[in-house]
């Protein structure tokens, strides 16, 4: 029986090695996402620059992009590998002569065929030219004063600058716009536009961004001071929840936005607001502050989720539940081709008509990391505002920022016929492009990521709300 | 790539025999020490009262010693109903019956040790040198538990000193040269009693399948991240002033630190793949005290009663990226239960016994960030309890059960109450047949984080969760010292919270069913060798969100066979194999539609040889877990670990 126990031993052994054997040799089962479509791309030119935007397939993790100075691009061209997002700036290129761009979209299956091939030339940036106000803009605009109310639409310029309006809807229903509102459009070499007839009291100006696609302007109309966005729909550029989601840990991170807006009609007043998208397209505020108490939407919990069309449209929707509310939601709210801004009007719940700017801090793929430098807000900007309360109004003026953020305006024009220029003042900016003004508590501004657009509002003369976008020249 | 050769690591386990001496008889009992009695909540004789109703395993000292099992997760890892996961959470979950962890209820002596904030526990944390007994009730339990458990209560007893000064110091290795240490000893004079043990444990990491095909977030060779330290004290004394009363004092501490392993796929395309985190536990601790005493007013009433503390704290980190450099977001995290229960029980004779159950509890939460923008929080609730359990046996061979427990949740903003009931008999239909069966409906109230937490997504309306659970079972006596016990349950749970995506915050939403049936057998015909086998189906319904048919991550069949032979030489090999099969994971919650897949089936086989030398005074082993190193997960994209060759050596003092 002693050598019972080994045998006994030896037997529990084998019928141990024959089971596991059994279940050996197989791996865990991977999901197979299949090889991703070759994306549709567009290229536009800048000074020096050309922006390739592309398509995103649902199944793609990464970009390649290949370029070459002659057509004909393949894989063994010049090539800015494994970008994310939906576009990459190749820089370095030569003014004035043609490149040719190709995209491979990939994943952990394998790589697109390349994409179809399309060009640009860059040019040097300064001039303006006619032909950059030609095409479909959405605008949305704000009035204050006796006749307040928001309009939003969508509007032709034709070669000639003259402004056709498509759509049009405002905050009372109606589908007519005012004629006061658009006319013929003029746009100077450096970048301001104007219009004639009885739209004459327009201030305009056009973003040098790469896009050309954002057009700010006030102006005094028969209804009160109009503060008006346009944004150019840019042939090529589509949209996809991934612009407007979070990343989570994998990536970068919730993404992070700002808004300003200013309101007028029931409530006059300005009012910022942070909050963060994750990747369910859920919107969560961390902060919020305005001329009156505000109570934090969602108190801490995703309190709205938001959509995209496939055009850039941006809706709102309030999370069954979830109290308080936000007092306003955006409906068809406009997100520009370079997908950081998204612009909208909207009535909340006192019955106020506001103008709201949003401003994604960062892209979706990039987290924020020292992108924002006090230098990169040095240069002369075409500042606008509007202000709302007892007396509405609006301002236009050059606005000159040096590289330690003091800044001053001159050429200053304001709605009553003033041409007193505010103060100076010194500007602070934090890691996240938050702005700020230490001698004006009330300051709240937004740098944008890629420099071009401050964002603010605050409190001015006489206990005014105001909102300001400043363009960068 | 390291070298696992198999061959070489049976041959060497083939050698073992031939230390021993045949002087010695089969491996002892383990001798060194008794029960700490006060621990159990529900005290009758074995297969007596209500547990003669219920499904009870038990895990003895002696099995986990052959098994050798070094925590709780493997001492129950081949008990019928039991799925041991490992996901992102880098502790293995215990889940029962397909209920997950937060609703097994785990008490150390009656103490329970489910964290205030999630009502979830580590399982590694509780080290098996000290446990002279773990009784498992799944399912319906007794009334006395309180509140929680729906899908059941694990209870370990630890040991207790008997009469000569005794201990143990063992040391142990293995691949990768992680390191235990453990020592206990135990004592008794007339009065008093005592039972001390430590452990030391430290490793860098568990090794992966040489199977497993490296991705950018792991390669080969050991995972990343998943090192633990741990180092824990316990200690139990009993003090019998006279034959009516005891009291007892239990101490455990425990601190340490360990990693939590990321997904392997970080691949934004993979529908099923969750999010790539990078994130430690850089430091916890745990106290819990108790102070137990019974005492015999009467000969009819007996009064016990427990007063504990708990508090586990943790330091938890996050990082930006994988080469965990720089953190992003630190935390601490602290959970404090305090809590005093009374349990009277009156003995009518022929008539039954009634047991009374009434207990106060208070659970507090606290968050404080250190690095990073995170809310700090401090949530806290009162739980009070009062159950009633009636035991009676009208006929010889018939046990009947009836309790009730009510229940109160006691927070800042509201107060809510529900209630659990109770109902069982059995009978012994011959003297080798019993019959049985049960009915309880029982709730668990949200936790403090379920309510509180605004990071994920807490939201304080909620309400209890409720299961109902129907248990039929026979327990029979075979020919050739056999014993097999089937046993069938339908259980149907409502208002379970979870996440609900399209709100974005935690609601009652889900309901989920659950059908089974769990058989097993053991034979003891041949002597010194114990055969034992259990099949256990398990069918889950998802009934939450449209798409979802099972339960995630819930095997529909889990098979177990295990043996083990007690030489004469004192050589005792012992064998487990375990199949798992037919578990499902889904897309991730934004994708639609949901998509389905199949996990791997998979089996793992374990083997542990034990030799005694030197008199019967130290015990010499070596073992392999994962032996045919199958390359295979619990949860998606979380690879477990591969082959883990070991060895040890413990001396008896």
């Amino acid at each position: 029986m002693k050598h019972g126990g080994k045998i006994i031993a030896q037997i529990l052994i084998l019928t141990a090695l024959a089971l596991g054997l059994w279940g050996c040799g197989a791996s865990p089962w991977r999901y197979d996402p299949g090889v991703p479509a070759a994306p549709d791309v567009v290229a536009t030119a800048g000074n020096g620059v050309v922006r390739v935007s592309w398509s995103q397939p649902s199944n793609a993790t990464a970009y390649d992009i290949y370029y070459a100075s002659s057509p004909g691009v393949t894989t063994s061209s010049s090539s800015i590998p494994n970008s994310c997002g939906s576009f990459a700036d190749v820089t370095g290129l030569q003014n004035g002569t043609t490149y040719y761009f190709r995209v491979v979209a990939r994943n952990s299956k394998g790589s697109s065929p390349l994409s179809g091939e399309v060009s640009a030339a860059p040019s040097s940036a300064g001039i303006f030219l006619p032909a950059d106000l030609v095409g479909t803009w959405r605008f949305n605009a704000l009035i204050s004063g006796s006749g307040a109310k928001w309009m939003r639409g969508s509007v032709n310029i034709d070669a000639s600058g003259a402004v056709s309006v498509a759509s049009f809807l405002d905050s009372a229903g109606g589908t007519t716009a005012p004629n006061d509102l658009f006319s013929t459009m003029s746009i100077a070499s450096d970048g301001t536009v104007s219009q004639d007839g009885a739209a004459a009291g327009f201030h305009g100006v056009l973003s040098e961004n790469i896009f050309r696609d954002l057009l700010v302007g006030t102006g005094t109309t028969a209804s009160g001071q109009l503060m008006v966005v346009l944004q150019k729909m840019v042939p090529g550029i589509t949209f996809a929840a991934t612009d407007i989601q979070g990343t989570g840990q994998s990536g970068a991170g919730p993404l992070l936005v700002v808004y300003h807006q200013i309101s007028s009609g029931a409530v006059s007043e300005w009012e910022w607001g942070n909050f963060q998208v994750g990747r369910d397209q859920a919107e969560t505020y961390s902060s919020i502050g305005a001329q009156s108490a505000k109570v934090l939407p969602g108190a801490g919990s995703k309190v709205v989720g938001m959509t995209i069309t496939a055009d850039g449209l941006i809706s709102e929707s309030p999370k069954a539940g979830v109290t308080p509310q936000p007092a306003a939601l955006l409906t068809d709210a406009v997100m520009s081709a370079d997908k950081m801004t998204i612009v909208g009007t909207a009535t909340d719940s006192r019955g106020a008509y506001l103008l709201r700017i949003i401003q994604l801090v960062h892209p979706p793929t990039i987290a924020t990391g020292t992108n924002y430098q006090l230098g990169d807000l040095a240069g002369s900007y075409t500042y606008l505002a509007a202000s709302a309360g007892a007396l509405p109004g609006w301002a236009v003026a050059t606005e000159t920022v040096g590289s330690a953020g003091n800044a001053s305006f001159s050429g200053y024009l304001a709605s009553d016929g003033s041409t007193t220029a505010p103060a100076p003042f010194a500007l602070g900016l934090d890691a996240q492009g938050k702005l700020s003004s230490g001698a004006d508590t009330s300051y709240h501004g937004q740098f944008s990521y890629f420099k071009n657009l401050v964002v603010a509002t605050g409190t001015g003369a006489g206990g005014a709300g105001y909102l300001s976008v400043a363009v960068k020249r | 790539m390291k070298q696992k050769p198999l061959l070489s690591t049976l041959a060497i386990l083939n050698l073992l025999p031939l230390l021993g001496s045949p002087a010695f008889a089969a491996q002892p009992e383990d001798s060194t020490s008794d029960r700490y009695n006060l621990g159990e909540i529900v005290v009758s004789a074995p297969g007596e009262g209500v547990q003669a109703t219920e499904t009870v395993r038990m895990v003895t000292a002696k099995d986990i010693e052959t098994s050798g099992a070094r925590t709780l997760d493997e001492a129950i890892a081949l008990l019928p109903g039991v799925n041991i996961r490992n996901g992102g959470e880098g502790v293995p979950r215990i889940d029962i019956r397909g209920f997950k962890t937060r609703h097994v209820v785990l008490l150390l002596d009656g103490i329970p040790l489910n964290s205030a904030f999630d009502q979830q526990f580590d399982p590694t944390a509780i080290s098996t040198e000290n446990i002279a007994e773990i009784k498992m009730t799944s399912g319906a339990s007794s009334i006395l538990y309180g509140q929680g458990g729906l899908g059941g209560v694990i209870n370990i007893i630890t040991k207790k000193g008997m009469q000569r000064t005794q201990g143990m110091v063992g040391v142990e290795t293995g691949d990768h040269e992680p390191y235990q240490a453990k020592a206990s000893v135990s004592g008794a004079s007339d009065r008093f009693n005592y039972f001390f043990s430590g452990n030391a444990q430290k490793v860098d990491g568990f090794p992966l399948s040489d199977d497993f095909r490296p991705t950018v977030e792991q390669g080969s060779g050991y995972r990343k991240n998943s090192d633990h330290e741990r180092n824990s004290l316990l200690g139990t004394v009993g003090f019998t002033p006279n034959q009516d009363l005891a009291l007892g004092l239990t101490v455990n501490y425990a601190q340490g630190s360990y990693g939590k392993p990321a997904t392997a796929i970080n691949d934004s395309a993979d529908l099923f793949a969750n999010t790539t985190k990078f994130q430690r536990v850089q430091d916890y601790s745990t106290l819990s005290l108790q102070l137990a005493g019974e005492y015999a007013a009467t000969q009819h009433l007996n009064l016990r009663g427990w007063t504990w503390f708990t508090q586990h704290d943790e330091l938890q980190n996050q990082y930006g990226s994988r080469d965990y450099a720089a953190v992003n977001l630190q935390q601490k995290a602290i959970s404090t239960i305090t809590g005093v229960t009374l349990q009277p029980k009156y003995d009518f004779g022929p008539a039954g016994s009634l047991a009374l159950s009434l207990s106060a509890e208070n659970d507090a939460w606290d968050t404080y960030t250190i690095i990073g923008t995170a809310d700090t929080e401090h949530p806290e609730q009162q739980i009070y309890s009062a159950g009633i359990e009636y035991e009676f046996s009208p006929l010889p061979g018939l046990n009947l059960v009836a309790g009730y427990g009510h229940y109160w949740q006691a927070r800042s903003e509201v107060t809510l109450d529900d209630y659990s009931a109770l109902f069982g008999a059995s009978y012994d239909l011959t003297a080798a047949t019993r019959l049985k069966a049960s009915f309880k409906r029982n709730v668990r109230f949200p936790s403090l984080g379920d309510l509180y937490d605004t990071f994920n997504n807490g939201n304080p309306q909620l309400l209890p969760e409720r299961s109902h659970t129907y248990e039929a079972g026979v327990d029979q006596k075979l020919p050739l010292e056999t014993t097999a016990a089937l046993t069938g349950f339908y259980t149907t749970v409502e208002n379970l919270v979870q996440t609900n995506q399209d709100v974005g915050r935690k609601v009652n939403l889900a309901e989920v069913r659950f059908a089974g049936a769990e058989l097993s057998v053991a034979n003891r015909a041949v002597k010194n060798l114990l055969l034992r086998g259990s099949y256990s189906y398990l069918h889950s319904e998802d009934r939450s969100r449209a798409g979802r048919e099972e339960q995630q991550y819930t095997p529909e069949h889990v098979i177990v066979l295990e043996g083990k032979y007690d030489c004469a030489c004192g050589f005792t090999p012992y064998a487990s194999v375990r199949y798992v099969g037919n578990q499902y994971a889904y897309t991730k919650n934004n994708v639609q539609p949901v998509q389905k897949a199949k996990l791997n089936d998979y089996t793992l086989v374990n083997l542990k040889l034990n030799q005694q030398v030197w008199g019967g005074k130290a015990n010499l082993y070596v073992g392999a877990d994962n032996l045919f190193d199958q390359n295979y997960e619990t949860s998606y994209g979380f690879p477990q670990p591969g082959r883990f060759v070991y060895g040890g050596v413990e001396f008896r003092l």
